[in-house]
């Protein structure tokens, strides 16, 4: 026995009421809903008691929740929750394992500086390309507007992209002069490499925003 | 999962190979195949499906098709190539796996 429209509505505004509005994941869970209401009524159950007994079986996975690695201000369904948590660590790990071995690079290629030059060079290409993210991201923002659309990428996306434009903020060394050591100081790697990492960061938060046009497409031709 | 902490960690190795088997699946669709294939012994609970359904999309090994079925979007799950290159891996880590198993428990008793 198929569920009618009136009572797939009834499913979808339970998952509203729940904050699962991600479409990668929404719609994989109102299946599996109906498909064991859909059970539940062949075995004779009607269709408000199989309802709550699938809302008793979800609760777990779609009360509210937080993950540090995304800030405690950050909730929604633990369903939700947990994936973006798992993406946000690999965001992290890729952008530091990134960050470090370029920065190593930079680091051996010392001695061939031309001190000015190399260093007016780094300090001056990397501000350039941390702005050119800025606008790369806010590039993002409007088509994820435009798409009208929620998926846990776009949920992530928003959330790094704020982080990044915080970052080229403090770790742009346009507005930071001293990021990289003075005139009379030692080339500072340290700087370098929180630059790179924000660099890196960046990067794959546009990859975020990629994997949710991904979804969109990917749901408006299902 | 319903009874055991022993299958936790095949979880995903489980998926891999019903997916092998079937070509592609939903979700649902493996609970039941699981259930069914184990005359009930393992249930697969929705908070363990998905997380695991999702990582392995997310590894490169599972690859995504959405079909609209019965007025609602169903999400299958199949693997990718580098996911069938996994399955055979992981199956015989698996396999490897019960057989010292088998050595540490029976030592007399062995399935071949």
């Amino acid at each position: 026995m198929h569920l009618n429209q009136y009572q797939l509505d009834l499913i979808e505004s339970y998952l509203n009421k729940m904050g699962l509005t991600q479409i990668d994941l929404r719609h994989e869970v109102i299946d599996h809903m109906s498909l064991n209401i859909e059970k539940q009524l062949g075995n004779g159950l009607q269709f408000q008691e199989a309802f709550e007994i699938e809302m008793r079986k979800w609760a777990p996975e779609l009360r509210s929740s937080f993950s540090l690695w995304l800030g405690i201000a950050n909730v929604g369904p633990k369903i939700m929750i947990d994936k973006c948590a798992r993406i946000t660590k690999e965001l992290y790990l890729k952008s530091g394992i990134a960050a470090l071995l370029t920065t190593l690079i930079f680091y051996f290629l010392r001695p061939f500086w031309n001190n000015d030059t190399g260093i007016f060079i780094i300090k001056d290409g990397l501000g350039v390309l941390l702005l050119a993210g800025v606008l790369f991201l806010v590039y993002g923002f409007y088509q994820n507007y435009r798409l009208g659309l929620k998926s846990s990428y776009s949920f992530l996306f928003k959330l790094s992209s704020s982080g990044y434009f915080l970052f080229t903020v403090i770790m742009n060394p346009f507005a930071m002069a001293t990021l990289y050591g003075t005139e009379h100081e030692a080339f500072n790697f340290t700087g370098l490499f929180f630059s790179l990492f924000a660099l890196s960061f960046g990067y794959f938060t546009y990859e975020l925003f990629q994997k949710h046009k991904l979804q969109a497409k990917r749901y408006a031709n299902g | 999962m319903s009874n055991s902490k022993l299958y936790k960690g095949s979880l995903n190795t489980i998926i891999l190979k019903l997916l092998d088997e079937e070509g592609k699946m939903y979700g649902y669709e493996i609970t039941q195949k699981v259930k069914a294939l184990t005359q009930g012994e393992l249930k697969i609970t929705e908070g363990a499906l998905y997380p695991a359904l999702h990582k392995l999309e997310a590894e490169g090994l599972l690859d995504v098709e959405v079909a609209k079925v019965d007025n609602r979007i169903r999400k299958y799950y199949k693997l990718t190539e580098q996911g069938e290159k996994e399955t055979v891996n992981r199956l015989a880590e698996l396999e490897e796996f019960i057989r010292s198993m088998q050595q540490l428990v029976n030592p007399k008793w062995s399935i071949q």
